[in-house]
């Protein structure tokens, strides 16, 4: 029995407010928008990896009947880089009546180029000859702040967080004279791959008389108006983006396109200033090769742990150290490091490290730009530690369960972020994980394991785990909700809460409809433009549920609050002593004593039938701290002959604190099919030596998670947590962060050799055991 | 554009197709265009999707003769004469195609951008498959990629989806 049986609403697997549209084809994603006297845009892209631009000849392309607009530097310097680092950046942008017209002209385009030597091996980018590979800088070592926590409080809260060497906290060389015994995991390597959007990059924008409207997928619209207002110097309340639906997020579309020419996609900019420029409404779309320039979003090479124990198992140091390469940066890509301690001591395993130490480095090449995914930066950091905690579990002689349990973070424990504002304090609010081990072992017969020593045969069974964490939210971000209360028992939620195909608006819905006491489908959310619904935080740091859902809760018992103490006027008793249920206000315990809402209307002005009750919320995070928390198992086969993984299944047991809608929770931990495909299956990005330029720019040659491919199956676990009035937590990333370990855990089972380079192909397999 | 597309278009200019049951007169078609092109920048059916352009991902699945047809590998010139259904086609007024209502009710759908492939291609497989197994389902829709990858509840979907048309709803 889900803990939600209590609620009527809450806990239901209610339709989402948008799946009708979808199904029916009605809904329009930004691709979709066509409006009169629409233009069209093309790109062409740099051939080169590294090169400088000499002389662009537009003159041919401008000819072509039909064609409005060449840019190119030349005429828009801000949108242009004179320098180029990646194959696929962009070099001009055709504006014509037709995309077929607009593709021929770019054909006509003559690019001079100053081609210059790239370096796409990022070993070979550390050497000190190396060639440089972004313009304006003379190495391409990069290197990030590192925050230090100490000065613990009597709670055992660290209270004091400042720039230091390295992250973490306490004195290693004291904590290392606790330990008994240290494991080291080193040569760790998550491969490049990609966010997995299926709807193609573009946007549709429209400048007329002063005003901008964008329609761009998105997972936030103040980014991209923020940007348009910086650099097209627009008044940011004349800038709207639209949005219906975004075809796929996953962390890939936080930027929008609009973070300027050096650090991602940019097609929102463009777009945006070839409308502002002709006043026409202008589509640019991107095909599926060029979304294969972008989007790439895990690259953690050489990461490497040690962790010290004592010999009862009692985890006392962590010392971990990742290398990124960072391509030549992607902002959202870069931002990555700051959430990457959450496999360390700061999180994870805070309950009993006295010393953690962990520094990020990475190094910049001429690869395809780097963009953020689910996880964050956590995947290539819980890959080296998850396996290293079997491996000390072996030597230990301990069960790999037994391990974590003993030191995994409890409620109360320090939660420290560093990302994020620092506001004092920061600790975790409960934890789940004992209960998610407690279901996940009903599913996989953890008891009968036997080591690799003992299996025969050409398939090698194998079963592994990993835990998987990812904090939510952090302090100094906020949302804002609006609820309006309609005379009829119903409301409207106004709320800018992106769709990115995780039924957040309709979980939005669920809360109103609960503490208003009314259906669900009584509840109708506004959420599809920036401009008539107030900033609202954006749908990444798995915080959707959790800030958008503190505010929309606090609007709403803002907005009842009013509503009884008008229904305490018209009934002549204290708004405390009166309940709603099912639009009707009545005396607590005689609901036959009531009167519908619309009675307390009539108190707002003469004609209270038509007016709103309104209640708002500005939420903003503090305190106690949420995460997600879950465990991983993966039972798999390894074929002995041919080096391939079979039969693999991964059960993911959650703790979602309360599922909103638990049909959509598991859906969630169903996108472990798309984080597999990247470890077990042959995703990665494989560049030409020669060129730079991407060979597998598709689905035949990046061969992404079919229905053919592994079983997942989510267990949606229940520990309610306090931060949240419901009890909710995010739900949207951590699971991503246990797959590769999970399945090199499984392998090892399987097979006794560690795989420690993703994908797991068969070639590897093979070669880990000695037969290639 | 070009003397020489307008020629081409020029010299096909005008073609018939029938779609979701209707005949509909079409101008400016250049040979190039595929049926994907044309049913959402001619006819403005946006249900059909285009995510890759070049026939491996299975989201710009359409009907062409009841049979599950690439539109985005499809020239348009060469579907005169054929019984072309998309996902709009499956709306009855206000009452959804049992498939769709099967997607929505077991939430077979994410973002959506992959949804119309898969009603159009499960459509086709249950009236010719009308009680199939995980296995028979799974192949069938080995074609469709969905990146939400959602792939247990498209395929309680497809089985919700297969009870109804038994039913006959």
């Amino acid at each position: 029995m889900m803990m939600s049986d209590e609620f009527r609403v809450i806990g239901k697997e209610v339709k989402d407010v948008s799946a009708f549209d979808k199904a029916t084809g009605k809904i329009k994603f930004s691709n979709d928008i066509r409006l009169p006297g629409m233009l069209h845009a093309a790109m062409l892209r740099s051939p080169h990896a590294r090169a400088n631009v000499i002389s662009i000849d537009a003159i041919a392309a401008q000819a072509l009947p039909g064609v409005k607009l060449v840019m190119t530097k030349d005429n828009f310097p801000i949108l242009f880089l004179a320098s180029i680092s990646w194959v696929g950046q962009d070099v001009a942008c055709v504006v014509a009546e037709d995309l077929h017209t607009a593709q021929e002209a770019c054909a006509l385009i003559n690019v001079e180029y100053e081609v210059l030597p790239f370096v796409i091996d990022p070993y070979k980018a550390m050497e000190p000859d190396a060639p440089i590979a972004m313009a304006g800088t003379e190495s391409n070592l990069r290197s990030y702040d590192h925050m230090f926590f100490s000065e613990k409080n009597e709670d055992g809260l660290y209270t004091k967080r400042e720039k230091g060497e390295h992250e973490g906290f306490g004195d290693m060389e004291a904590g290392r004279k606790e330990a008994d015994l240290f494991v080291k995991a080193e040569g760790y390597v998550t491969a490049k791959a990609q966010a997995p959007l299926f709807e193609t990059s573009g946007c549709a924008a429209d400048f007329s008389d002063g005003k901008l409207t964008i329609y761009v997928p998105t997972q936030s619209t103040v980014m991209p108006r923020f940007n348009i207002s910086q650099m097209f110097k627009l008044t940011l309340s004349k800038i709207n983006c639209i949005n219906y639906a975004t075809g796929g997020g996953f962390g890939g579309r936080l930027g929008a396109g609009s973070n300027g020419p050096a650090n991602e996609a940019n097609y929102t900019m463009l777009a945006t200033a070839a409308t502002i420029e002709l006043g026409l409404p202008v589509s640019l779309r991107y095909p599926r090769c060029d979304d294969f320039y972008y989007y790439w979003g895990r690259s953690g090479m050489d990461t490497k742990t040690e962790i010290g124990f004592k010999s009862d198992g009692t985890l006392v140091t962590m010392d971990t150290e990742c290398w990124r390469n960072e391509s030549t940066g992607g902002q959202i890509g870069v931002g990555t490091q700051s959430f990457d301690c959450t496999a360390t001591g700061n999180m994870l395993y805070s309950h009993n490290c006295i010393a953690n130490k962990y520094v990020k480095k990475s190094v910049a090449t001429n690869s395809p730009v780097f963009v953020g995914w689910q996880g964050f930066g956590n995947p290539e950091v819980f890959f080296p530690v998850e396996c290293a905690m079997d491996d000390a579990a072996e030597e230990m002689g301990m069960d790999p369960i037994e391990l974590r349990r003993k030191n995994h973070m409890r409620g109360g424990d320090n939660f420290l972020p560093i990302t994020y504002d620092w506001d004092g304090p920061s600790w975790l609010g409960h934890t789940g994980l004992d209960k998610c081990l407690d279901e996940g072992l009903k599913r996989v017969d953890w008891a009968g394991r036997k080591p690799a020593s003992e299996k025969t045969g050409n398939l090698r069974h194998g079963i592994g785990m990993a835990l998987c964490v990812q904090q939510n939210a952090g302090d100094g971000l906020s949302s804002d909700s609006i609820v309006k209360l309609q005379s009829d028992g119903s409301a409207i939620l106004l709320c800018n809460y992106q769709d990115i195909g995780q039924s957040g608006r309709s979980a939005q819905c669920q809360i109103v409809a609960e503490a208003l006491g009314i259906a669900y489908e009584k509840v109708k959310i506004s959420a599809d433009q920036s401009e008539s619904t107030p900033y609202t935080h954006y749908q990444s740091c798995s915080s959707g549920t959790w800030i958008v859902g503190n505010a929309t809760y606090n609007a709403t018992m803002a907005a009842k609050k009013q509503l009884m103490e008008r229904a305490a006027m018209v009934m002549g008793m204290p708004a405390e002593n009166l309940e709603t249920m099912d639009g009707m206000i009545y005396p607590k315990g005689m609901p036959d004593k009531g009167m519908p809402w619309i009675a307390a209307f009539m108190t707002v002005s003469h004609y209270g039938f038509w007016n709103d009750i309104i209640g708002h919320n500005h939420f903003r995070a503090t305190g106690a701290k949420p995460a997600e928390q879950g465990v991983g198992f993966v039972e798999l086969d390894v074929d002995v002959e041919t080096g391939e993984l079979k039969n693999i299944r991964y059960v993911q047991s959650q703790d979602c604190g309360r599922a909103i809608n638990p049909r959509v929770v598991a859906a969630h931990y169903l996108s472990i099919h798309h984080g597999l495909e990247a470890v077990t299956g042959a995703c990665e990005q494989i560049l030409d030596p020669k060129t730079g330029k991407i060979l597998n720019d598709n689905f035949y040659d990046y061969p992404v998670a079919s229905i053919l491919d592994h079983k997942v199956e989510p267990i949606v676990v229940e520990v309610a947590d306090p931060s949240h009035p419901y009890g909710a937590v995010g739900i949207g990333q951590g699971f991503m962060n246990g797959i590769a370990s999970a399945v090199s855990n499984a392998i090892y089972n399987a097979i006794g050799v560690r795989l420690k380079e993703t994908p797991f192909t068969p070639d590897k397999v093979l070669k880990a055991l000695g037969k290639i | 554009m070009s003397e020489e597309t307008k020629k081409e278009i020029a010299a096909n200019s005008f073609i018939t197709l029938n779609v979701n049951g209707k005949d509909r007169y079409i101008h400016g078609v250049a040979p190039h265009m595929t049926l994907a092109d044309v049913l959402r920048e001619k006819l403005g059916l946006m249900g059909t999707k285009i995510a890759c352009d070049e026939g491996s991902c299975g989201a710009c699945t359409v009907l062409v003769n009841g049979e599950p047809t690439l539109s985005c590998m499809t020239l348009a010139v060469t579907m005169e004469g054929k019984a072309i259904l998309t996902v709009e086609g499956l709306l009855d007024g206000n009452t959804p195609h049992p498939v769709q209502e099967a997607f929505v009710e077991e939430r077979g759908i994410g973002c959506g951008y992959c949804t119309s492939g898969f009603v159009m291609t499960t459509k086709a497989f249950l009236e010719e498959n009308p009680t199939p197994n995980e296995d028979e389902i799974k192949e069938a829709l080995a074609g469709n990629i969905c990146r939400c990858s959602i792939y247990e509840h498209i395929i309680d979907s497809v089985d919700s989806a297969a009870k109804k048309m038994q039913e006959g709803e």
